[in-house]
Parts: structure tokens; C-alpha cells; sequence
């Protein structure tokens, strides 16, 4: 899930998500903030969004609920639902779990040393 | 007799024999990053099996197993829905 151009706004709209979330009875496990990142395309006419990555445990009518909000949201320029597994890893994309207190750099994982050791000759 | 011609077969495989090269199959390149590693959150694991023109690349080319290159596909289009890899450039990630 991503928004545009918004500020602190970004952990409000959390915040409403959690609200729905809740009254379903779902539970989210983990919350991501991708920080303001460039788009590979424009959307909207903007080149710029924030990236937030949110894992919610609950039933499908929750899930719906939650896709219903985000598509009508104009803060939210686009989002996907994805089928997820267990795992609260942070995904290597991380910043940090607010977006009010997004800075520092991320950690270097073993994963990095084995994808920079991937090279296709084309 | 017999030996006559099996001395001819053994002359005729092994002139074709000569024209035959054994190719050396490529290992798979994911073979040892897990599974649920490739996703369409790994843009730099990504970007490395897509073209300058920002097209898959095939097995043919990269020799992924097929398990992965079905894995691998799924994240390319997640991964373009979302603005995180161009459908039409190889972008520099970071």
C-alpha cells in the first residue's frame, strides 16, 4: 500500500486502517514504511509516493474492508493485496515502522553478498 | 564378416562423433537463495533477470530452474503494478 505527497498524514491514515482492521477483529503484524521513494512510472501525474507495507491477520470481509477504503482514499494512489506468509522479518526495502521517524540506513543482511554475486552475461 | 562390419559402424559413429559437442548445462543461479526470497519486494534480486529494455529474461538466457523462473515472473509484475520496476527500462535501484 503507498500514498502521495502526504506528510505525517501517512501514520493518521494507519491509524484508520488499524480502526478498521479492529472492528473485524483482524490483527496486523507488522508495519512497514518504505520512505518517499521514486516511481518507475508516473501515476497521477506525480513521480514521487511514500511506500507502506502493512501484514493483517483476519478474514477476507476485513480484507475487502480494507481494499474498499484504500481505493477510495485519494491519499492512497494505489494499493495490492497480496496472499502472505507468517514470517515479521523486515523486508530488505525497510526504513522504519513510522513514518514520522523515517531515517537511517538499512542493514546489510547475507543476502546482499548473494545477489551481488549473481551475474548473467547477456 | 561380422567383424568386418562392426568395424564400419564403430568408423561411422565415431566420424558423426566428431561433429557432436557436448554442452555444459549452467546451473540455476537462485539455486541457493530461498524461495520466499524472491519476491516482488527484492528489486535488486529482480532487476537482475530483466533486459535493458525492462523485458523478462528467459530461462534460456539466465538458466533459472523452472520452479524459480515461475516465481520470479509473479514478482516482475507485482513488482511493475507497483512502480518498482519500469515495464519499459532497466532502472539503476538506489
Amino acid at each position: 500500500m503507498r500514498k502521495d505527497l502526504t506528510a505525517e498524514n501517512i501514520d493518521l491514515l494507519f491509524e484508520d486502517i488499524k480502526k478498521i482492521s479492529d472492528t473485524g477483529g483482524g490483527d496486523i503484524t507488522v508495519r512497514e514504511y518504505w520512505g518517499l521513494r521514486t516511481l518507475a512510472y508516473k501515476i497521477n501525474k506525480s513521480s514521487k509516493a511514500h511506500y507502506v507495507l502493512l501484514k493483517i491477520k483476519s478474514d477476507i470481509k476485513t480484507i475487502k474492508e480494507i481494499e474498499k477504503f484504500a481505493r477510495y482514499n485519494e491519499d492512497i494512489v494505489r494499493n495490492k493485496i497480496f496472499r502472505s506468509d507468517d514470517s515479521t522479518e523486515n523486508s530488505r526495502l525497510f526504513v522504519s515502522v513510522k513514518a514520522s521517524d523515517a531515517k537511517g540506513s538499512r542493514k546489510e543482511t547475507d543476502l546482499d553478498a548473494k545477489i551481488t554475486a549473481i551475474n548473467i552475461a547477456s | 564378416m561380422i567383424d568386418k562390419k562392426n568395424e564400419d559402424n564403430f568408423l561411422r559413429i565415431s566420424l558423426i562423433n566428431q561433429n557432436v559437442r557436448l554442452k555444459k548445462r549452467k546451473s540455476c543461479p537462485l539455486a541457493n537463495i530461498p524461495d520466499e526470497e524472491i519476491n516482488y519486494k527484492n528489486i535488486d534480486l529482480i532487476s537482475k533477470f530483466i533486459s535493458e529494455r525492462g523485458k523478462m529474461l528467459s530461462t534460456r538466457v539466465t538458466a533459472v530452474s523452472r520452479r524459480k523462473q515461475k516465481r520470479l515472473a509473479t514478482a516482475i509484475k507485482n513488482a511493475r503494478q507497483l512502480a518498482l520496476l519500469s515495464p519499459v527500462k532497466k532502472i539503476n535501484v538506489e
